[in-house]
């Protein structure tokens, strides 16, 4: 088999969804093949997600001397006539609009960043692999049907926390949810099919940090790539739960 | 839907001014340079062609302005590449020793950036600009961004030690 040797600048195009298909898939061989690859998309993907975080504007952005001078000179402007010009504001960009990871692309992240975590290449202890394996259970089925999102149950020491539920343009409904047992936790994907939720995608993560871990980074890229769009309001899961009960 | 630039121009100032604080790295200094570029935005509104994306026009402005500002200065542009600083890195690792992470440590390791890098990080990362949109607005290769690009957010990793 032929190593595929990456630049980090082909793993931050692939991460940032600036990749072309045939990059794509070969990144996606490569990240099957070689755990570094997977850490170093992880890394850009959480750089990313943290720039954008610590960044983030709150109400002191602008001091009320700027503020003023600039607006004196809109005024200014305005009472001589200032033109009105057809613009195009920004496109909605959620935290997830550039980063919208195709959906098999997720799925072979979430597979690889799987193999990462039981290779014990992780420094961190507590990888919520264990975790996945409750996804299935028939109790996580029943509370599907019927939790509404920012409702969380416990049981046997593990915590369903259901997170929101989706349409995708498809018409399938996913719910994301995390699962938590003393320091481990996973988030995760489940779509309804047929009669059940089917796993989808799922990620560890750390439930006490500050600084949320890999999985989130999976789950966004995951329900962004599929155009999710907008949780389902309140009355929306309400009849969805109805409907289900039938 | 038509919209009269000066409005737009105020409900963009947060923006901007991160932006401006990106690139000087100062606070003063970016007031000066969001206020002239306010001020020159508004007298070539004449220009703007219909559905022209005003952030990604500002934050050229303000570049130019930057740019144009360190020459009269006569400053030489920022050190390309400070990978052999090694200083920079790990002051902050004793105290990560038992500290959790914080955006503050993130924020700082972004402040400690080289310039160059820094702008490139904050148009693609946090404004959501594409390679080509940030290579646009830069006036450089989208070879060049990307290369900044990773190695500002391979530099943050290293300074907040979450990299493996």
């Amino acid at each position: 088999m032929t190593d595929i040797h990456l630049s980090d600048e082909n793993l931050m195009a692939y991460a940032d969804g600036e990749a072309e298909a045939p990059l794509q898939r070969a990144v996606e061989r490569a990240m099957l093949a070689d755990p570094r690859a997977v850490r170093k998309v992880v890394d850009f993907l959480r750089s990313r997600r943290l720039a954008r975080a610590a960044l983030a504007l709150d109400g002191t952005a602008v001091p009320d001397s700027l503020r003023a001078a600039v607006e004196a000179k809109v005024a200014a402007h305005e009472r001589q006539g200032g033109n009105v010009v057809p613009l195009k504001r920004r496109g909605l960009s959620g935290l997830w609009a550039r980063v919208a990871l195709p959906v098999a692309a997720a799925a072979v992240l979430l597979a690889a960043v799987s193999l990462y975590t039981t290779m014990g290449m992780r420094e961190d202890a507590g990888s919520g692999v264990s975790l996945v394996a409750h996804i299935e259970a028939p109790r996580v089925q029943h509370l599907l049907d019927r939790l509404p999102a920012g409702s969380e149950e416990t049981e046997d020491g593990v915590t369903l926390r259901a997170l929101a539920t989706y349409r995708l343009p498809s018409g399938r409904i996913c719910r994301a949810f995390s699962l938590t047992q003393d320091a481990e936790g996973a988030e995760a994907v489940s779509c309804r099919e047929g009669e059940r939720w089917a796993f989808t995608v799922a990620g560890a993560v750390e439930p006490q940090a500050y600084v949320p871990a890999d999985g989130t980074d999976v789950i966004g890229g995951y329900l962004a790539g599929a155009k999710a769009g907008e949780a389902l309001s309140e009355e929306e899961e309400a009849r969805l739960f109805a409907e289900l009960k039938r | 839907m038509p919209s009269a630039i000066g409005s737009e121009l105020v409900v963009l100032l947060p923006r901007l001014r991160r932006f401006a604080v990106a690139l000087s790295g100062e606070v003063t200094l970016a007031d000066d340079l969001v206020q002239s570029a306010c001020m020159r935005a508004l007298a070539a509104a004449n220009e703007l062609a219909p559905g022209t994306r005003i952030d990604a026009w500002m934050f050229r402005i303000i570049r130019n302005i930057w740019i144009d500002e360190l020459r009269r200065k006569r400053t030489t542009g920022p050190v390309e590449d400070v990978e052999a600083r090694h200083d920079l890195v790990g002051d902050t690792g004793e105290a990560r020793a038992m500290d959790r992470l914080t955006l503050q440590d993130v924020r700082q390791a972004i402040d400690r950036l080289p310039p160059e890098q820094r702008e490139v990080l904050v148009l693609v990362c946090v404004e959501d600009m594409s390679y080509r949109e940030a290579a646009e607005i830069l006036g450089l290769p989208v070879g060049t961004v990307m290369s900044r690009l990773a190695r500002a957010r391979q530099r943050v990793m290293e300074l907040t030690s979450l990299a493996a």
